[in-house]
């Protein structure tokens, strides 16, 4: 696993372990958006994405599926286009492949179909084709994300799907 | 920042009846209620004030609130926080009081009851979402982004409520109202630190001002939370 993962791993599940008191949870996740925000802290979301693209499908079983979701729905938050446009959209298959729980699964569509469509990915090049690929039973999960979206590139990318 | 109104995406049906409910009733209810630009309180617990003064990025710009992300919160991630007319109605989340404004666009009366029946049927017809809310364990996860989603989808800058915790002798569950503030990105709901609220600063000395300013109710209230009052002075010092 990336150092800086193996080492932050444990901040990942403060901020977000069921078993950590939510007012605890959420000030860490206040202090880390704190952190981000300063001088000091501004490389902060580059290096953290770019961890998670150099995980390995292994590396995700030292995840909780909450540290997960946070992950992606941090991902999501990014105000920074640029920032978030570091990630590399397998991430978003290996996670999908990684955790079996349904809402992480519904999840990791949806926020994958937004982070694609704010930066301008062609439908036929989304990674949803190949995450619908390997959904196997969870098809449905993919396509309902897909229609519940109601956007011109959800549209464009289940005409793709095939389905 | 502000929804833009023109990535509201297709309505059909109900989506009509909700959108009409947003500009009419909700917006109506609210000019009734609250002022255009509204002041209102945020309370956090002192281990965070440290934080809060080191949100401004750079730091001559204002501070900045954390929009919270957690499958407990009613209406999804947002900014939860509560018009000055009943300044220590969410006081059991916090002794620090911090100060700001709102002037929101789109706004969801959630405090009548065809509101609450406009969610929950919308909400059902998100299906992945609406089964795992009703028949999973997951369903915490799955309030909350069904919350985020119906406030995406209809642009919702802020949706306001009663309070849904008892805690006397704070909050009034059938009097006083509470805002769930949204910190937009790229036109969907987020978590993070934002700017949805304008200008928030810390209370400092002021919770006896705000008492006098709410007349005989606040001045009672304020006398039931002398010691909470003492305490938070003693964090601002």
């Amino acid at each position: 696993m990336n150092p800086l993962l193996f080492l932050g791993r444990e901040f990942l599940n403060k901020m977000t372990g069921p078993d950590v008191p939510a007012e605890e949870r959420e000030a860490y996740r206040d202090s880390l958006a704190v952190y981000s925000g300063s001088d000091e802290g501004a490389a902060t979301p580059a290096l953290l994405i770019s961890s998670f693209n150099d995980l390995k499908p292994h590396d995700y079983e030292g995840f909780t599926p909450d540290a997960i979701l946070w992950f992606v729905d941090w991902i999501a938050s990014q105000e920074n286009p640029e920032q978030a446009a570091v990630l590399r959209p397998a991430v978003f298959q290996s996670i999908f492949t990684a955790f079996e729980e349904p809402h992480v699964r519904l999840r990791v569509v949806e926020v994958a179909l937004q982070w694609e469509e704010a930066r301008g990915v062609r439908p036929e090049s989304s990674v949803l084709r190949s995450i619908y690929e390997i959904a196997g039973e969870d098809r449905d999960l993919v396509l309902d994300a897909l229609r519940v979206d109601r956007g011109e590139y959800a549209r464009g990318v289940m005409d793709r799907l095939g389905a | 920042m502000a929804f833009d109104p023109n990535k509201l995406r297709n309505f059909t049906g109900l989506d009509h009846d909700i959108d009409k409910y947003i500009t009419g009733f909700s917006r109506q209810s609210y000019d009734g209620k609250f002022s255009p630009t509204q002041h209102v309180i945020k309370y956090l617990p002192p281990s965070r004030v440290k934080l809060f003064q080191q949100s401004a990025r750079p730091t001559s710009s204002p501070k900045r609130l954390f929009a919270a992300h957690k499958p407990g919160y009613t209406w999804g991630d947002a900014v939860y926080i509560c018009p000055l007319k009943w300044p220590f109605s969410s006081m059991l989340y916090g002794r620090a009081g911090v100060v700001g404004t709102v002037a929101p666009q789109r706004v969801y009366d959630a405090v009548d009851p065809q509101g609450i029946t406009y969610y929950q049927q919308w909400i059902q017809a998100q299906s992945k979402w609406y089964d795992l809310l009703t028949t999973t364990i997951h369903e915490e996860v799955a309030n909350r982004y069904l919350g985020n989603r119906f406030r995406t989808y209809f642009q919702l800058d802020c949706v306001f409520f009663h309070p849904d915790q008892i805690a006397p002798p704070y909050s009034d569950r059938r009097q006083d109202i509470w805002f769930g503030i949204t910190h937009e990105v790229n036109g969907r709901v987020a978590c993070g630190l934002t700017s949805a609220v304008a200008n928030p600063e810390l209370v400092r000395g002021a919770m006896r001002g705000i008492c006098s300013a709410q007349g005989q109710d606040g001045l009672r209230r304020a006398a039931r939370t002398r010691a909470a009052e003492r305490e938070a002075a003693a964090v601002h010092r």
